[in-house]
């Protein structure tokens, strides 16, 4: 698959020996009679047991998504509500187009991945691709950029001093005459390459200008995120919403709860930063506010709003936004914003709320009948916390500042509704490069084993009895908040 | 032949060549076409397009602005391409005209007859030129013709061969004038023509500067205030 080749299949990753230890380690931790895994109250006529899921943005991280997922369902656990952002929104798109409910679906999402060559992706100009492919893709592309420019410049350097030293020299050495006409043309060429570099940069900085500051199309992402839902059955957003929410078969409660099967409906969110408003976007469930006809939107394009990694693509748009008193009402209950954009503009909702676990917190509940499951990706590395700040590069310090400011809107939730922490795995991926869009097989691989590894150590531990106890817990910390202070509390409820 | 290839036919040429890199400079500020947003183009970005796609996109886009930037836009484009009709004998005519002098000046005799090839390669580029043009006239069209793959890749070959043979032409006459210059193997009557092309080149970038810097704010407001 790497670079075209596609060579690997999905035996590759689901017969790999860690992955194959991961579920036998657990089904002898969980022997089907004695002792079987626990993580929801809601099950299926098969046995299947159902949770929520959020599946984090991290770029080409993503196929440790698929390791994680893998392993939940050869563990029996299904998804009825579905959410993720950027890479976490292609997985959960897939996930939830392809079979039924009931189905296993990670097998095919891998399919659908071992297919893809990753690198058609970047699929802006030739030019771009190769400084992608050699320079932004490699750790150390800023050491690879100053070799390149110390080697132009000493080459120059050495043409010019040639130039004169011949042009001297020829008159003691009548026939160094033509070997200096040489180097003058050398030298010319020389200097008309490095003006055409530099030409050809300019130019393609005004492309990323003219482009929306994004230097890919993502055309090819968008026509293959299509066929992917087209070739299972969705090519509405309707459709989409239908198969999200499609009924499950011997649906049940293991225990009592006071609302029953109430509620259990399975849904999709693509979570997407808009620039235009300055707002956080779910879709599909916030259609309504681009068009008056829910059709005439195509699903595809959620997922590529959802993906647009700022600078790396161009920014998803979408045009013509209808200006009527029900439109103007939609945008004012929503947003409070009395007159909708003619034109939005979108980027990666990774840069608002790249792991939205928040979407599925209802501080109506008071015992949950299932889990929310979160997976995260870690790529940081030991080094990245460095403890001395005085130490920092510009570079860093404003990466820094992105961050904070990026993280914390999930992050404040999780530090408010501590038990959510309990539903989320973690796969280390330190040492991949989320933009590598030249991953090997091996890495590829490696990185699904990982997830899988993630998802067995996280199953070893959760603890779903724990898991309604705490929340039990949260609700009541809630009401005695309300007790003592109700519009403390109120604003509490809401802020979760 | 000998009357032509001399300095006074260069100077002409090359002053012509200037005029008309003006005029098509004037037109060029109506450049824009329009994607997600309006945005301005330049002829390398039809002559030097990544994909079909992007060639079709961009001329597509041309009929999708707000009149009357989107009539100002075509027919400044199409403009643009008829004059090139003109300024080609003038490019490749005043290159054919720099390589033929250097090579009547060149020792040794190997030198003379590569910067004859070059001289007369300009031909090719010049054919090259004229292909381009009937291929793009024949594209403005709002439902511009998808281009095969295979199509495709032979313009960019024809575009590198084009380019190719007039910068190197270009680079290596330049090079080696440089070298009869600083070696002072140059007739002193040749310096006045120097003068000439300098005078002729400062003359271009006054008036430059003054009427395309006008053009420009005068085209540059329409997007905006559509």
């Amino acid at each position: 698959m790497a670079n075209g080749t596609a060579k690997l299949t999905i035996d590759d990753f689901i017969k790999n020996n860690e992955v194959v230890k991961c579920i036998d380690s657990l089904k002898s931790a969980f022997p089907a009679g004695a002792k079987p895994l626990v993580v929801s109250d809601v099950v299926d006529g098969d046995n299947h047991q159902y949770v929520n899921l959020v599946q984090k943005g991290g770029g080409v991280l993503g196929i440790a998504l698929v390791g994680y997922t893998y392993i939940l369902e050869e563990m029996g656990i299904r998804f009825i509500r579905l959410a993720g952002t950027s890479a976490g929104a292609i997985n959960t798109a897939l996930m939830t187009v392809i079979g039924k409910k009931e189905d296993a679906k990670s097998t095919r999402v891998l399919d659908a991945i071992c297919k893809l060559n990753f690198f058609d992706l970047v699929d802006g100009h030739p030019a771009a691709r190769w400084i992608i492919r050699n320079f932004i893709t490699h750790g150390d592309f800023s050491a690879k950029i100053k070799k390149w420019m110390t080697g132009i410049i000493a080459t120059l350097i050495i043409l010019l001093a040639g130039d004169f030293i011949f042009l001297g020299w020829q008159h003691s050495v009548h026939w160094l005459s033509t070997v200096t006409m040489v180097l003058f043309i050398i030298t010319g060429i020389f200097l008309l390459m490095a003006g055409v570099l530099i030409f050809y940069i300019l130019s393609l900085m005004k492309r990323l200008k003219n482009a929306g500051f994004g230097i890919n199309p993502g055309d090819y992402f968008y026509d293959w995120i299509k066929k992917q839902l087209i070739d299972n059955g969705v090519k509405t957003v309707t459709d989409l919403q239908n198969k999200a929410a499609e009924d499950i078969p011997g649906l049940r409660l293991r225990v009592d709860h006071e609302d029953g099967l109430q509620g259990l409906k399975g849904d999709v969110t693509f979570i997407t930063s808009e620039l235009v408003t300055q707002n956080k976007i779910q879709f599909p469930a916030m259609w309504n506010l681009f068009r008056n006809d829910i059709d005439s939107l195509q699903p595809a394009g959620f997922i590529r709003a959802s993906m647009s990694i700022p600078v790396f693509f161009e920014s998803y748009f979408i045009n013509d936004i209808p200006q009527g008193e029900e439109m103007k009402r939609k945008w004012l209950d929503a947003f409070g914003i009395d007159t909708p954009p003619a034109n939005a503009r979108f980027v990666d909702g990774g840069i608002l709320s790249n792991f939205p676990i928040n979407l599925f917190y209802n501080p109506k509940i008071i015992t949950p009948r299932l889990p929310s499951f979160g997976i995260d990706l870690d790529d940081s590395r030991p080094g990245d916390s460095d403890p001395e700040p005085e130490n920092w590069s510009l570079l860093g310090y404003f990466g820094r500042m992105f961050n904070t400011i990026r993280f914390y809107y999930d992050k404040d939730f999780l530090l408010k509704n501590k038990v959510f922490q309990k539903g989320i795995g973690t796969i280390p991926l330190a040492g991949y490069n989320w933009l590598n869009f030249f991953l090997s097989d091996q890495d590829k691989i490696d990185m699904f084993v990982r997830g899988a590894k993630a998802a067995t150590e996280f199953l070893m531990k959760f603890d779903w009895e724990g898991y309604k106890d705490e929340r039990k817990d949260m609700r009541k910390k809630l009401l005695r908040e309300h007790a003592l202070d109700p519009s403390a509390a109120e604003n509490n409820l809401h802020n979760k | 032949m000998q009357i032509i290839i001399s300095w006074p036919w260069f100077c002409a040429v090359f002053g012509l060549l200037l005029v008309i890199t003006f005029m098509m400079s004037l037109q060029s500020a109506h450049f824009y076409t329009k994607d997600n947003v309006i945005y301005k183009f330049s002829i390398i970005d039809l002559e030097l397009p990544s994909t079909p796609t992007e060639l079709v996109n961009l001329i597509k886009g041309l009929y999708k602005l707000p009149e009357p930037l989107s009539k100002k836009a075509v027919s400044a484009l199409k403009g643009q391409l008829y004059i090139d009709f003109l300024f080609m004998p003038c490019a490749y005519g005043a290159l054919f005209l720099l390589c033929m002098r250097v090579s009547e000046k060149m020792q040794p005799a190997i030198g003379a007859d590569i910067f004859l090839v070059l001289a007369w390669l300009q031909g090719i580029a010049w054919l090259c030129d004229i292909i381009e043009n009937i291929y793009l006239l024949r594209k403005i069209d709002p439902n511009p013709v998808l281009s095969s793959h295979s199509v495709h890749k032979a313009y960019l070959y024809m575009e590198a061969l084009k380019w190719g043979i007039a910068l190197t032409a270009a680079i290596c006459a330049v090079s080696i004038i440089c070298y009869f210059w600083l070696s002072g193997f140059y007739s002193a009557g040749s310096l006045r023509y120097a003068g000439i092309m300098a005078g002729e080149i400062i003359l271009f970038l006054i008036a430059s500067m003054i009427f395309l810097k006008k053009n420009k704010t005068r085209a540059g407001q329409k997007p905006v205030q559509a």
